[in-house]
């Protein structure tokens, strides 16, 4: 009877094997066949549909290829499809195509553009946020937009540094265009404005803060308001990311380069003189209770806590060209140290093209003119004009009469303007102070270059040590940044434990890829 | 008939009541907060006393600024009841068959269940079956099919209750007044399986309602979004927003508008509503099928 048993599964898994090799095979040779002639053929198709209905009947919209767009979105609008219909007018006479945005929210965009990617002509324009380019380009994801972008490299220089578009070379391929957004952030503090008025203390633009004198002002807010936190964390408990020391995009900070990169040399973060300064006086304002005492449970942001007078203020890292907006809000901004430009600023945000799209040249040409078409980007961040937004005396958008940023159908621009790929190429908000645009990209221009500019660590050839440094860094940076720790002797165990878990490994590989990019510059 | 109070009864009862204490203060204090006002909120943290009371959170997702919540709320009803029916009839049709001494190749069948208990395809290949096979992307297909409409367990579940107690005997009895296969599965058989139907049924319910896998997965257009689907995505948008990548793309002059954490309780609660409702009316079915279709056959 067993034996009879084993023969009968031996013959069904047998049979279930040959039956999944045979079907596994036959799907995807047919597949890829019809695949390809299907593209071949559609892509035939639609470039001479283009060429007639560009020319002759630009009314016949639904027959011209679609170019699908993944974009991320903070709210729900009622109105994208209209502003969609709107936008595809300028691309039916301009590309001979139209688009279609999927917006998908923030939380759930990296996976779900990920599993996008592996689909069928599933999307075309695709926002590239949270994964470094090196692994989408890699894993044959992303489209080599090298050959497109050389046609006319103009259209993009006219709003983006040659340096920054540079960013988005992968083995001196291009894999995407960086967003236009802000690529330098200023270390600052934020502090509750009508407290600091209250105390009658200036807050001047162009005013650099010290240390010594972000001390005193907080230690005076702590005096005056008893009931208050004095500094709370930039979010959640992570205290404070980075300062000066560059970490090539990587997130946890294994291997740091100190002087805004500049020094070329990878050190261990906790061998960082920045970092180790900072904690230490981080420690000091933390025992005269100047910081939030439980900051490491705290799940609260500044956002929140600043205005509503809970907080006083919190450091944090940010672009903030000038403060008149500050007049509307609630808080002022002290600068600490001027605004930088880190190794992977320009592929926080970068939108590319997917490796399986069906129609790649379009889908460039529509990627180009998202840059460059001033009504299109307008459209993409307010809507229809007269609906959504008009346009103010002095040249700004703001929310169409009687409408608020919740009940339009149509806000983007408003809220985060900074999903979509050309903000500046829009009207300024009307929050923004005037001349925006320029202002902020002096600003950028001005801005102190890191060493490494460009240079993305790519973790996948030592992900073990990698992985186990990440598990000891959570434990640790943030904790003893924040002060609530005894910075030296905690800084002897993050020490032990990083090496312990492989630091030095890591640290041979950043050094490395530095090298590599440094020398290939 | 009275009841002796000992000691014992006490402690039992001061447990009990101490362990119920513990699972509802937590649903207590979400419904608290989704009514308190949010500067209140903000200032003094979540409290079972607050100072001030709000519906806001509720007039503005019932109201014009939330109808996708209203949407969502009847597109995961409409989900859990076709989807618990289908998976119910899919599961007693597989189940029946294998719960029968006399089918044929009854090991090989057997084996394809037991066989998905332990492996699976991944998301990447599941992914790319129902999009390019099926084509279930945004429809709402996608958000009844993949996953939840079978579940191994279940069958094995199903099968076991079945197999021992329901006797052959009957089901011969039932043959020999001339029943066929279908009469003898829907007049015989089903009457007897209640509890267990009732158990499935709910268990089944409850997975699909409280799905948001499927709608993350496959679902991008907000028409199909059920509760779940809004609710997450709300709680993680607000947790990309609160990263520092986030803040530091987002310029100085944006404001970001995010639900208030009000919003999100009232969304929670709004949620948890249905399933707080039916659990009682289940409840008695619960235990006992449970207990049957654990009893190994």
């Amino acid at each position: 009877m067993k034996i009879r048993m084993k023969k009968v599964i031996a013959l069904i898994s047998t049979m279930t094997l040959t039956a999944s090799l045979l079907l596994s095979g036959c799907g995807s040779s047919g597949n890829g066949n019809a695949g390809e002639t299907g593209s071949s053929t559609a892509k035939d198709n639609s470039n001479t549909q283009a060429a007639e209905s560009g020319e002759s009947s630009p009314t016949n919209i639904e027959d011209l290829p679609v170019i699908k767009m993944a974009a991320m979105t903070g709210a729900n609008y009622d109105d994208t499809d209209a502003v969609e219909a709107e936008i595809n007018k300028i691309l039916a006479e301009k590309v001979g195509a139209v688009l279609d945005i999927t917006w998908s929210g923030m939380g759930t965009y990296k996976q779900q553009v990920n599993l996008m990617l592996t689909g069928d002509g599933e999307v075309d324009i695709v926002l590239l946020s949270g994964v470094p380019l090196a692994t989408y380009a890699g894993n044959g994801m992303l489209l080599d937009l090298t050959d497109h972008y050389e046609q006319d490299p103009d259209a993009f220089l006219e709003w983006l540094d040659v340096s920054y578009i540079d960013s988005c070379r992968v083995n001196g391929r291009l894999y995407a265009i960086p967003e236009v957004i802000n690529f330098s952030n200023e270390i600052l503090v934020h502090a509750n404005k009508a407290m600091m008025d209250d105390m009658g203390i200036e807050a001047d633009d162009s005013k650099i803060w010290t240390m010594d004198e972000i001390h005193d002002l907080v230690k005076q807010a702590v005096d005056t308001y008893p009931d208050i936190y004095g500094i709370v964390p930039q979010t959640g408990s992570q205290f404070l990311a980075q300062i000066n020391y560059d970490n090539l995009g990587d997130t946890s900070f294994v291997g740091v380069i100190e002087d805004h990169g500049t020094t070329g040399k990878v050190i261990s973060v906790t061998e960082c003189e920045e970092y180790i300064e900072f904690s230490k006086t981080m420690r000091e304002w933390y025992q005269e209770g100047l910081i939030m005492q439980d900051c490491m449970s705290n799940t609260e942001a500044w956002s929140s806590m600043i205005p509503s007078g809970k907080a006083f203020c919190a450091f944090d890292a940010g672009a903030y060209p000038d403060n008149s907006s500050t007049e509307d809000t609630t808080y002022y901004n002290l600068t600490i140290y001027p605004n930088w430009s880190a190794a992977n600023c320009a592929v926080r945000l970068d939108y590319g093209i997917a490796a399986n799209s069906k129609n790649p040249d379009l889908a460039f040409a529509v990627l180009k003119e998202l840059y460059t078409d001033a009504d299109i980007c307008n459209l993409l961040m307010y809507g229809i004009e007269g609906t959504h937004y008009q346009v103010t005396a002095d040249g700004k958008a703001a929310p169409a009469e009687g409408l608020t940023l919740e009940n339009s159908g149509y806000s983007c621009g408003f809220i985060n303007g900074w999903v979509l790929p050309n903000m500046l190429n829009a009207y300024p908000s009307y929050t923004s102070a005037d001349g925006f645009s320029d202002l902020l990209r002096s600003y950028d221009a001005n801005a102190i270059k890191s060493g490494a500019l460009g240079c993305v660590f790519d973790s996948t050839n030592v992900t073990n040590e990698y992985t186990a440094c990440v598990n000891v860094f959570e434990k640790y940076y943030f904790a003893i940044m924040s002060g609530s720790m005894d910075t030296e002797s905690t800084l002897e165990t993050f020490k032990a434990e990083l090496k312990a878990a492989g630091e030095d490994v890591v640290i041979a590989e950043k050094q490395a890829q530095l090298d590599a990019f440094l020398t290939g510059k | 008939m009275s009841k002796k109070i000992t000691p014992g009864v006490v402690i039992t009862h001061f447990i009990l009541i101490a362990l119920c204490v513990i699972c509802i203060i937590p649903f207590l204090l979400i419904v608290i907060s989704s009514f308190t006002e949010e500067s209140t909120l903000m200032m003094n943290g979540y409290s079972f006393f607050p100072k001030k009371w709000s519906t806001y959170a509720y007039t503005y997702i019932l109201g014009g600024g939330g109808h996708n919540v209203i949407h969502g709320y009847f597109v995961s009803i409409g989900i859990t009841i076709v989807g618990t029916t289908l998976s119910i009839l899919m599961t007693t049709l597989f189940a029946y068959p294998l719960s029968r001494k006399d089918l044929p190749l009854r090991n090989v069948f057997a084996f394809f269940v037991f066989f998905t208990m332990l492996f699976n395809g991944g998301l990447v290949p599941s992914y790319m079956m129902w999009t390019r096979v099926f084509h279930i992307k945004n429809t709402y297909a996608a958000l009844l099919f993949p996953s939840l409409l079978m579940n191994a367990f279940y069958v094995i579940m199903m099968r076991t209750y079945f197999s021992t107690t329901i006797p052959e005997e009957l089901i011969e009895a039932a043959r020999l007044d001339g029943g066929s296969e279908i009469t003898i599965l829907w007049k015989v058989i089903a009457p007897l399986s209640k509890p267990m139907v009732a158990t499935l049924a709910f268990m089944i319910g409850l997975g699909y309602w409280n799905d948001w896998m499927n709608g993350l997965y496959y679902v991008t257009d907000t028409t199909y979004f059920s509760i779940q689907n809004i609710l997450n995505r709300m709680l993680q948008d607000v947790q990309f927003l609160s990263t520092a990548a986030a803040t530091q793309a987002s310029m100085g002059n944006i404001v970001s508008n995010l639900p208030t954490t009000g919003i999100r309780m009232s969304v929670a609660v709004v949620g948890l509503l249905p399933i707080m409702i039916i659990y009682p009316f289940f409840q008695k079915y619960l235990v006992k099928g449970i207990m049957i279709g654990g009893v190994k056959g």
